[in-house]
């Protein structure tokens, strides 16, 4: 039988700059989240990167690929206290997007994988696929890099499995 | 209830409520072969315009890295092309195939015996007008995984056929898929 499903469970539009959005509380009856972000960053440089459970350990992994203009990155990071977004930053009065799909977010028999994609609208494209080493169900999400500026936007779904 | 509903490159939009339903989900218990959705049509093909399948996947492939591959109507003949687009973690590149037996959804992002444990590839695939009888179907997917592997890779294929999509298998390249890996299947109106 069909289930309706990608259903809105948190959405925060900044009426006053601010350093972090943590989205807290999250239910595990989902299968999959997927976090679409919108993001103004005020001065300096923004370079948001993602925690999850307020877990700030060397726990994240990410490979990335990533167009610049004609010049075609990719990376890897072990280890690591976060996942960036976006690597190469984000300009003060820029605009950016990034959509964050997390796999079995609350299954307890494996680690928690990622896709994400990014969007600096006057710089690059990226793909990066992360895992949280933790078998831990993920219950908050915390967005840290700088300052996200008002009207930075960020709307959390939960898809059914 | 706020929509979003299709493409993973989607970073904003809109729908009505009830555009996007989950239609069935298969997680493994025991490692397995493949897995299949059949009767789309019957069941499914007069309510929705488009499918996507978000999995999990890990596969018993000895070494680091597997393939996960798609195939319509139990087609194995030379039906399929594809094309992937790759961050190995080191470089950029691109592969593509033409005439092969079925498409590749995941380009060596799906764990095997040697990887990171309980690490797991994730596998975001979109199959647009699968019930229409008038076009080739196609596919895209977003496949990655960060462990002792790293890979992530765009992926688009082709279903050399007009013939309405009944019946999807996905198995991986010579080896099993593993317990807990999983297959939930979603259709979107049109």
């Amino acid at each position: 039988m069909p289930t309706p499903t990608y259903e809105l469970l948190h959405s925060t539009t900044l009426a006053s700059p601010a350093s972090s959005i943590t989205i807290g509380s999250i239910e595990g009856t989902y299968g999959d989240l997927i976090l679409e972000l919108s993001y103004i960053p005020d001065a300096p440089a923004l370079k948001p990167y993602l925690t999850v459970n307020s877990d700030t350990g060397a726990n994240y992994n990410y490979v990335l690929m990533r167009g610049v203009g004609g010049t075609e990155v990719s990376a890897s990071r072990s280890n690591e206290n976060y996942i960036f977004l976006n690597e190469n930053g984000i300009g003060s009065g820029e605009i950016a997007t990034s959509k964050i799909q997390i796999s079995d977010y609350s299954s307890t028999d494996k680690h928690k994988s990622m896709l994400i994609t990014a969007f600096r609208v006057s710089g690059n494209v990226q793909a990066t696929a992360g895992r949280w080493a933790s078998t831990a169900a993920i219950t908050s999400i915390t967005l840290t890099g700088g300052s996200f500026e008002i009207g930075t936007t960020a709307n959390l779904y939960g898809v059914s499995k | 209830m706020s929509l979003i509903p299709f493409g993973f490159w989607a970073a904003s939009g809109g729908g009505a409520a009830g555009s996007y339903d989950l239609l069935e989900t298969t997680t493994l218990t025991v490692d397995a072969a493949s897995v299949s959705f059949d009767n789309l049509i019957s069941t499914y093909g007069s309510d929705y315009k488009h499918l996507q399948i978000r999995s999990i996947v890990r596969s018993d492939r000895p070494g680091s890295d597997g393939y996960l591959q798609m195939r319509f109507n139990l087609v194995a003949s030379t039906s399929y092309a594809y094309h992937n687009l790759n961050g190995t973690g080191s470089n950029v590149s691109s592969t593509a195939q033409t005439s092969q037996d079925s498409m590749r959804i995941a380009n060596a992002s799906i764990p095997g015996t040697a990887a990171t444990s309980n690490a797991f590839g994730a596998v975001v695939t979109d199959i647009l007008d699968p019930f229409l009888a008038s076009k080739n179907t196609t596919v895209r997917s977003l496949a990655g995984v960060a462990s002792s592997w790293n890979y992530i890779n765009l992926n688009s294929a082709l279903f050399n056929s007009t013939a309405a999509v009944d019946e999807i298998t996905i198995f991986a390249v010579g080896s099993d898929l593993v317990s807990a890996s999983r297959f939930s299947i979603y259709g979107i109106k049109g």
